[in-house]
């Protein structure tokens, strides 16, 4: 994936952040015991009730928005010698740009990817939520040890997909 | 001892109270802000910074905020050993669950801030913090402590790497008890190695002369890993007669040969899930080598007599004070068993290259022998331990120990131990080195042929210190024959010490004779007949004039 320069846009600070707080933070690297003494604790209640499923509808909106959100057309809005052209050379401009891209960059399969993963995802979690939510006790936490194993397998899987997806506009 | 302080630069563990609790528990330290006691386990105090400021909803990477942390209260830096960093900072409007949407430049904030600390504070000592795996940052030029899989161990050789620690707060992160008394940073170093590959499985080299704690450095890695609920078996691989060592380490069947009565599992199998300890692997025979080298491949042991091979699990250190690639050279170690035994070298200097750890060491052994002796109080006068520590220790630290052993020997309870007594220690202490040089020497099987016992006893004479007043060096040049037989019968003297059972003192001359000469007809004999004996074989030019001019040159040369 060419990102020469790796030029900001809005889905790279979302892809960063989802990345590097969420899924690096705050799954992969947490401990099966670490979730545990968070659960008896209920320090991660707001957590894993609000934040985590945020943090899925952030990332399901990144798989929508990869495909435009990383393409080269978005520049030539944003070069200031590409403005004084007519509308209608920039809009060619932008679609040549964009099927060049398309066609080199292979960003479809990739957003396909990342959508599939989530879907997993998203599955493993609202089953973890189920188990989160039951009276604290021994009996119960083995089987949320057992969820948040799943969890992070999946997790892990997603993070791997997370890790293709490119850092900035991409140039054909 | 003060614990080392650790400045954490990341916004989430300001932010979200579990996140910093978390590795606050993985990295084993104390949250200096929030903590109510120490705990004994600590590692280190933190103080956490989030390198934000926050206007309404509205959060700001800010380097100043940054900046003023990290100058702490001596405005240079200086309060850290460590400073940790954060590699991406989220900042920017606060959305509707309280989270910041982020910003373009949070991604590169924690490399920008790392390039301007580097320009405003030269000497700060800062590791990037990471959410990739350990494995993943390891050949990066930058150092990174990675937050997954963090564990006190990982956080601890952080420290080690790469702080700004004193001597004691070293010690502390090894782990170090009074029983390793070392404080030289060189060999603290030798340590910290050996804690980064205590955990794994490869077998490990450790390289150094004789009595410099090759050992201590063996249990301690056993103790450090996860093994060391397992035996820890010691084999001294010199000290085994040639045709016994495979049966010792491999075990017999019944029956396997003439004094076998009845089968014995090898020190692989006694060893087994634990870590092997193969101290002078140098001496092993080369037919040998090549069973053990089997073992460490397959992981399988086939006892002496026996059929069927035994599956063991055993993680084996190896110990040399042996030049192995001359030994290679010369055709007596494999060098595809050097090739695997050495996946992890460390090499452990002389006493002489680490003074500082001369005195804690003396005060070690003197603390266990007055303790064994039942004295109590004797203690070093200042001088004294100023003397120990001129001393060039060639036995390294068992002479140290000799020494030690010796002074506690002549001193009543609760005395102390002066100059005077060090030096007249140290004057009869070319006794201790020579038995240091004596055990260094390869020496060779009791059945060595004439010319290798004469070979051997040539190499012991070229290497044995000489005292500044020993009278062969005044009053002129010696007439050569006088000299030889004095120093012959020193040598011999000292050699045939080699002989003398440990358990009732007597000597087994026999096989001093058999081992000096070679040679049975001399069996039964004493010092004096095989100094005779040599003496006549110099006469028949089988040792040469110049062969013991030369020894005495090196001699007067060494003195």
């Amino acid at each position: 994936m060419f990102t020469p320069w790796n030029i900001s846009c809005p889905v790279n600070i979302l892809r960063g952040q989802l990345k590097h707080t969420w899924l690096e933070n705050q799954v992969c690297n947490k401990s099966t015991d670490d979730v545990a003494n968070l659960w008896r604790t209920r320090s991660w209640d707001n957590v894993i009730g609000e934040f985590f499923p945020y943090r899925i509808n952030q990332s399901m909106q990144l798989s929508n928005d990869m495909v435009s959100g990383f393409s080269p057309a978005q520049l030539v809005d944003q070069l200031g010698p590409l403005q004084n052209l007519p509308d209608e050379s920039r809009s060619r401009l932008k679609e040549v740009l964009h099927s060049a891209y398309l066609e080199s960059s292979g960003i479809s399969t990739l957003s396909e990817l990342l959508s599939q993963e989530l879907e997993g995802f998203e599955q493993e979690f609202s089953e973890f939520i189920t188990v989160w939510n039951v009276e604290r006790t021994d009996e119960n936490e083995s089987a949320l040890r057992d969820g948040w194993n799943q969890l992070q397998q999946v997790a892990n899987s997603l993070l791997a997909v997370f890790e293709t997806l490119p850092k900035g506009v991409v140039l054909p | 001892m003060n614990l080392p302080s650790v400045l954490v630069i990341d916004d989430q563990y300001v932010l979200d109270q579990a996140e910093r609790q978390t590795f606050i528990d993985h990295a084993s330290v104390i949250d200096t802000e929030q903590c109510d006691g120490i705990h004994d386990s600590a590692l280190a105090e933190a103080v956490f910074c989030s390198g934000q400021r926050r206007d309404g909803d509205v959060i700001t990477n800010d380097y100043e905020v940054i900046h003023t942390a990290v100058a702490g209260e001596t405005g240079n830096g200086s309060d850290w050993a460590l400073v940790l960093l954060d590699v991406r900072f989220d900042s920017g409007q606060v959305d509707e669950v309280g989270l910041p949407k982020g910003q373009p430049e949070d991604d590169h904030f924690g490399e920008g801030v790392r390039k301007r600390l580097a320009l405003d504070f030269p000497d700060l000592l800062l590791v990037m913090l990471s959410g990739k795996k350990q494995q993943e940052l390891r050949d990066l030029d930058t150092p990174y402590l990675s937050k997954t899989g963090l564990t006190p161990r990982e956080f601890a050789l952080c420290l080690l790497c790469y702080g700004r620690l004193s001597v004691d707060q070293r010690r502390a992160l090894l782990g170090l008890h009074d029983n390793i008394a070392t404080y030289s940073p060189h060999t603290l170093e030798v340590f910290r190695e050996a804690l980064a590959i205590a955990d794994s499985a490869m077998p490990v080299l450790i390289m150094g002369e004789t009595g410099t704690g090759k050992e201590v450095l063996a249990r301690y890695i056993h103790e450090s890993s996860s093994r060391n609920d397992k035996p820890f078996v010691a084999v001294n691989v010199a000290a085994i007669p040639s045709e016994l060592v495979e049966s010792e380490l491999f075990g017999h069947e019944k029956g396997a040969f003439t004094d076998a009565k009845q089968e014995r599992p090898g020190r692989f199998l006694q060893a087994s899930d634990g870590t092997l300890f193969l101290d002078e692997i140098g001496d092993m025979p080369v037919a040998t080598q090549a069973k053990v080298l089997r073992v460490l491949q397959n992981g399988e042991v086939l006892p002496v007599g026996g059929k069927n091979t035994l599956s063991v699990d055993v993680r084996v250190i190896a110990a040399t004070s042996r030049d192995l690639a001359a030994m290679q050279k010369a055709g007596a170690f494999r060098e595809d068993l050097t090739r695997r035994i050495s996946s992890a070298t460390l090499i452990i200097p002389p006493l002489s290259e680490r003074t500082e750890d001369i005195a804690p060491i003396a005060r070690m052994f003197l603390e266990k022998y007055s303790r064994q002796s039942g004295k109590e109080g004797i203690t070093f006068a200042e001088e004294a331990i100023a003397a120990l520590k001129n001393h060039p220790y060639q036995g390294n630290v068992g002479e140290l120990e000799n020494i030690v052993q010796w002074l506690v020997s002549r001193k009543g309870t609760h005395s102390v131990i002066s100059a005077r007594d060090v030096k007249e220690a140290l004057a009869g202490s070319f006794v201790s080195s020579a038995a240091a040089t004596r055990e260094k020497n390869d020496t060779p099987p009791f059945n060595s042929s004439e010319a290798e016992g004469l070979a051997w006893l040539i190499e012991m004479i070229e290497s044995f210190p000489v005292a500044k007043d020993d009278p062969l060096l005044h009053g002129g040049k010696p007439k050569i024959e006088k000299a030889i037989h004095v120093l012959l019968q020193r040598m011999a003297g000292a050699a045939l010490e080699r002989f003398r059972d440990a358990r009732n003192g007597n000597l087994n001359r026999q096989a001093a004779m058999q081992f000096l000469t070679g040679d049975e007809t001399l069996k039964g004999k004493g010092p004096g007949r095989v100094i005779n004996e040599i003496m006549k074989r110099k006469a028949e030019h089988r040792i040469t004039e110049e062969d013991l001019l030369r020894l005495m040159e090196k001699w007067k040369e060494n003195s």
